[in-house]
């Protein structure tokens, strides 16, 4: 047993020895095939990402009714606070709001803004309460349904949100990834068709030996099984240059953009077990073709 | 004592005429011409007695193994009991001689230990074991098929079942190949050889020998 695990290590090693460029090519078609996935799904998690991010910045905010009373104040948070989908409600005094007024103003070089509320006796602005909703409440339908909830409170005058964000990030979003992800799978597969193809290659080259291997007696599981050892150290070859250059591109992003790019783990092992993988199946699908 | 027997063997291929009926005896220690016209179906009988090809009606019989029983795992272990040789040798281009025969024992489990002594022997058998390290393509033809010859004894079989074996050799190669098979027939291996050209049955007379005629995928004695 020992003797035929070695047997089948010194030979898979062996393959790439005795059919040089077309393992070399195989392999190269392998670390392409695997940095295409490597990027769509980089992609596809960064977009996801972004598009979370945006989702959690949905924020309502509910005018109170002018001249309602500290008790009734507290009385709405706790209502608010029922409301089906709501995570947190921020109250904002009129005073805070006149604060956060100046600031987006002052923050242009127009500082009308600022002198114009200066300018008036009292505040106009009412307290108000800024909602943040819990996350599977964070699309288009959701969030009506909470702002109509949240409209027949007593006390609440006007419920104001970016609704047009919403739905352009409900509605976009969802083609987007639908139609990335259908052109992700399909270069993908198309890049896994070329390594199973190369690989077959690989076997194809081998099939007198495979032969004769079967002519004097070998088993079937000892023909097959240096194939599958030279199609899993090509997965792992593949999966890790694979690795290495996503690696690379991301540094290099990073110090392009210098913005917050993920790059998860789990990509990595991904793409070192979808390498392994695909070599054992192309190995397994080549081999097969000439194994009785 | 017969080590091979086909009963009323039928084999159909699409479009192709394949074997009729086949019946064919073969006993411990004799040496048997399978000899007809080339698409006779000599070929075909002998891929019938390594298993590479079942009989649509009829029964193959070799050693213990039978068409009808055996399964598609004991072939390997039927034909290590065999000794197979071809026109075009089939020889490993990228290994050397010693490989080639090493070959067969490494790829049916044997132990290590045994490996060198049991190529040695079959290759000075063959008497070549002074080009052990030469590549094929280094040697005549004569000399591969000796080396394809070590390969097929290196296991010891009961019969060798040669495929047109002369098939590409000059006559005069092709007599030491004939006697080569005549000395191992000689020490108690069964030979079982296709071919096409009756004259060398006759050429060389031995009470051991016997010809089996094939023509239209048809026996007669
Ligand atoms: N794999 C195959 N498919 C179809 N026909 C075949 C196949 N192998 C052999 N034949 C046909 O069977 C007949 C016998 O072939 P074969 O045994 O090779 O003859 P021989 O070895 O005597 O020349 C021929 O007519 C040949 O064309
Ligand atoms: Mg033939």
């Amino acid at each position: 047993m020992s003797g035929s695990f070695f047997y089948s290590l010194r030979e898979g090693l062996d393959g790439f020895r005795r059919a040089k460029l077309a393992s070399f090519i195989a392999l190269m078609t392998m670390s392409f095939a695997l940095i295409l996935v490597g990027i769509v799904t980089a992609v596809a998690v960064n977009l996801v990402g972004l598009v979370d991010t945006m989702r959690g910045r949905i924020e309502f905010e509910v005018f109170v009714d002018n001249g309602l009373a500290n008790a009734d104040m507290a009385e709405l948070r706790q209502q608010l606070l029922q409301v089906r989908g709501v995570a947190a409600a921020q109250y904002i005094s009129p005073a805070e709001a006149a604060e956060i007024f100046k600031r987006e103003f002052a923050r242009g070089d127009d500082k009308k803004g600022s002198s114009f509320l200066d300018a008036l006796d009292a505040n106009p602005l009412p307290a108000s309460f800024r909602i943040t909703l819990q996350k599977p409440f964070q699309n288009s339908a959701a969030v009506q349904q909470v702002a109509q909830d949240i409209e027949k409170l007593r006390g609440v005058d006007e419920v104001v949100y970016r609704r047009d964000l919403i739905e352009a990030l409900d509605r976009y979003v969802k083609w987007a990834l639908l139609i990335g992800s259908g052109f992700g799978i399909m270069f993908c597969v198309g890049a896994f068709l070329l390594v199973i193809n190369d690989i077959r290659l690989v076997i194809h080259a081998k099939r007198r030996l495979i032969e004769i291997m079967q002519l004097v007696g070998a088993t079937r599981a000892f023909v097959y099984r240096p194939l599958l050892v030279q199609g899993f150290l090509q997965g792992i070859a593949g999966g890790l240059l694979a690795s290495g250059f996503i690696y690379l591109l991301y540094r290099l992003l990073l110090l392009q953009l210098g913005t917050a790019l993920q790059l998860p783990n789990f990509l990595f092992i991904g793409l070192l077990l979808a390498g392994i993988l695909l070599g054992l199946a192309a190995s397994y699908l080549g081999a097969r073709k000439y194994i009785q | 004592m017969n080590v091979v027997r086909l009963s009323n063997v039928k084999v159909r291929y699409r479009g192709g005429e394949g074997l009729k009926n086949v019946n064919l005896l073969v006993r411990n220690g004799e040496f048997v011409f399978l000899v007809g016209p080339s698409g006779a179906g000599k070929s075909t009988v002998l891929r019938l007695i390594y298993m590479a090809e079942r009989p649509a009606d009829g029964q193959v019989v070799v050693g213990q193994f039978n068409s009808n029983a055996i399964t598609p795992k004991e072939v390997p272990f039927l034909r290590r009991q065999l000794g197979i040789i071809f026109q075009d040798f089939k020889l490993l281009e990228d290994r050397s001689v010693y490989e080639n025969v090493a070959f067969t024992l490494q790829v049916t489990g044997a132990k290590r230990k045994d490996v060198k002594r049991k190529v040695l022997r079959a290759l000075t058998n063959v008497g070549l074991s002074h080009k052990r390290y030469k590549m094929p393509h280094e040697l005549s033809g004569g000399e591969q098929q000796r080396v394809a010859i070590a390969r097929a004894l290196v296991n010891d079989p009961f019969i060798l079942l040669a495929d047109e074996p002369t098939g590409n050799l000059d006559p005069v190669t092709t007599q030491g190949i004939m006697a080569l098979l005549e000395k191992i027939n000689a020490r108690g291996t069964a030979v079982l050889m296709a071919t096409h050209n009756y004259s060398l049955f006759e050429s060389r007379p031995s009470p051991r020998k016997r010809v089996v005629r094939i023509e239209n995928g048809m026996t007669s004695t």
